[in-house]
């Protein structure tokens, strides 16, 4: 079952609802964010692995980075 | 001066002195000839004097309640009786004596009867089995043995143990032995179905309130259909508290008591036993299997369908010994059905739960792009599931997975495992054969075009290769070295380019055949 993989398929495609791109960062980095809070908390975690929680880390990372680039694109176009 | 057994002249003299023989009596004086231990008179008068149908003190009174001596003197009269009938009828089949033998019998069949079905009665809540496995001996020889000797008996036992048996264990001990002596002699005697009735009567009764005791009642599939989900349950949960009481103290009860009574005879004890439970058991694992087959599907009935798989699963070893007669193999049969009634739908559950998720609407946003109540939901669903990650590993693990489709394109960026239920084995397995099924349908086009060829072969290569050796490194950390790694996982990231590189090569089709059957004995391996 790969219940995760539908869930993050189905974020994908509520993130391309938003015009702005910087809403969609912030969109998947605040939900992939939730999910690594939540593996983190089962007590099975080890099924995962430290090593899937680091690539979400980078995952949202790099949502957050996106996010800050396009605000501040905006703002240096002025 | 009380009765002694086996003592002739002692018989007599008491005899003569508490009793008086019958005046209907017409038995002659030199019967006594026939057997020198057996006194006929002495025993047509102990049969008579306890016959309920013209005896008002036999009306009124319990044989074996009243007196221990006696009801152990008593049956061996009738075994005895018994034994003179079988010398007269080779004797003289007409004989008056014989007559009056049988007719004797049936009287003490009758007082047998009614004493059973009186300990039956009075004991109906306080028999406890596991006493007699500890005491069965000492209480079958002091039903046998004089009151002088019983209390040299008592003595002796507490100087050896200096154990004290309670009363009520002493109770439940002293009556199951004097429902095997009673079940012994009716059966040896011929009168084993008079015996069974009373018997399948009683415990069946008792079998049934203790079921509905613990609130397992007889439910239609529509009444359960229009039940409140809150209602059901919390049916679930009590039935979760009754299954383990019913199955361990019950049956189990119930089939100790059945083989003890009836140790004579195996075939009587087996009968017994399946119509005594069956009817309740039939109760108590019909249940589940309302509740599998209701429409409703509230997030939290897989939860429950899992606590009930868990709670079959926690008790199969004593079901499988409790139901384990031939004569109960229906029960044994439908608890096991349950199982695999209760997996089956836990896995759909998660099938439809993937399901929903992928078709949740994809316009449907997060207020300021906040977390989304769907990942809220999720997340929340998962968690639960991961507290029963134990029992859906046996769940997932008692059926092979159905066939998969070809490698989703979705996989293709994100294939770590998240079933919560997959172990590292068991998903490297799963991956061999995704990744197998992929390259058999690719390999069934062909490209023609050399350029065009070359260009697919390695966009798939560098999105299929990385990914792999990534997940393969991964996870041989915790597999240990290359070779134990061999054991469970096809495919070395080496395999995987090497196989892409044979991708729609119509010029190699009989080394990618040969290719396809190596692949196929390798993952046969895996199985």
């Amino acid at each position: 079952m790969r219940i995760l993989q539908a869930l993050q398929t189905n974020l994908d495609g509520k993130s391309k609802q938003y015009r702005d791109p910087a809403w969609t960062h912030l969109f998947l980095m605040n939900n992939v964010h939730y999910i690594i809070i939540s593996v983190w908390r089962f007590e099975e975690k080890d099924l995962y692995g430290d090593d899937w929680i680091q690539q979400r880390r980078k995952i949202v990372q790099q949502h957050a980075n996106q996010y800050k680039r396009n605000v501040w694109a905006e703002v240096v176009s002025y | 001066m009380r009765l002694v057994c086996f003592e002739p002249k002692t018989q007599s003299f008491s005899f003569s002195r508490h009793t008086r023989p019958a005046s209907s009596s017409t038995a002659s004086p030199s019967s006594t000839s026939a057997n020198e231990s057996f006194d006929f008179e002495e025993a047509e008068a102990l049969i008579l004097k306890w016959n309920p149908e013209t005896s008002a003190y036999g009306r009124v009174t319990s044989l074996f309640y009243n007196d221990k001596a006696e009801a152990t003197h008593y049956i061996h009269c009738v075994n005895m009786l018994q034994k003179t009938m079988h010398s007269l009828i080779s004797q003289n089949s007409s004989s008056p004596k014989l007559i009056l033998a049988h007719n004797l019998m049936q009287i003490a069949m009758k007082r047998l009867q009614k004493e059973f079905y009186q300990i039956l009665s009075m004991n109906r809540a306080h028999l406890n089995p596991e006493s007699v496995s500890t005491r069965s001996s000492t209480t079958s020889r002091t039903s046998f043995c004089s009151d002088s000797y019983d209390d040299a008996t008592a003595e002796e036992d507490v100087r050896q143990s200096g154990d004290c048996i309670s009363e009520v264990e002493r109770v439940s001990s002293e009556a199951m032995a004097d429902l095997k002596s009673i079940a012994d002699c009716m059966i040896s005697n011929g009168y084993a179905k008079e015996c069974i009735s009373v018997y399948t009567t009683m415990r069946k009764s008792i079998v049934d309130e203790g079921i509905y005791r613990l609130n397992v009642e007889q439910l239609s599939a529509s009444k359960v259909n229009k039940m409140h989900w809150d209602v059901l349950e919390f049916k679930i949960k009590s039935w979760l508290e009754a299954v383990k009481i019913a199955v361990r103290t019950l049956f189990a009860r119930e089939r100790i008591l059945c083989d003890h009574v009836f140790g004579a005879s195996q075939s009587i004890r087996e009968a017994c036993f399946a119509d005594v439970s069956r009817s309740g058991a039939s109760l108590l694992f019909g249940f589940p299997e309302l509740v599998v087959k209701t429409k409703k599907s509230p997030p939290e009935k897989i939860f429950r369908m899992i606590d009930m798989y868990a709670a079959i699963a926690t008790l199969w070893l004593e079901i499988e010994s409790i139901f384990s007669l031939d004569s109960t193999t229906a029960v044994k049969s439908q608890a096991y059905g349950l199982l695999l009634r209760l997996s089956e739908s836990v896995r759909t559950s998660l099938l439809e739960f993937v399901t929903a998720i992928q078709k949740g609407s994809p316009k449907s946003t997060a207020n300021f792009a906040g977390v989304h109540s769907l990942t809220v939901q999720v997340m929340n669903h998962l968690t639960t599931l991961a507290d029963y990650s134990n029992v859906l590993s046996e769940i997932f693990l008692d059926v092979p997975p159905p066939p998969r489709s070809p490698l989703p394109e979705s996989y293709l960026y994100s294939p770590e495992s998240d079933d919560t239920t997959t172990t590292e084995t068991e998903f490297s397995v799963q991956m061999a054969r995704l990744i197998l099924k992929a390259y058999r349908r690719e390999n069934t086009f062909t490209v023609p075009v050399q350029d065009f060829r070359e260009e697919i072969k390695a966009s798939l290569a560098r999105k299929i290769t990385p990914i792999y050796r990534e997940l393969y490194e991964t996870h041989r950390i915790g597999l240990g070295t290359v070779r134990e790694m061999r054991e469970y996982v096809t495919f070395a990231p080496e395999d995987v380019e090497n196989y892409m590189m044979n991708l729609f090569s119509k010029g190699r089709a009989s080394s990618g055949n040969g290719g396809n059957n190596s692949c196929f004995v390798k993952c046969k391996k895996c199985k």
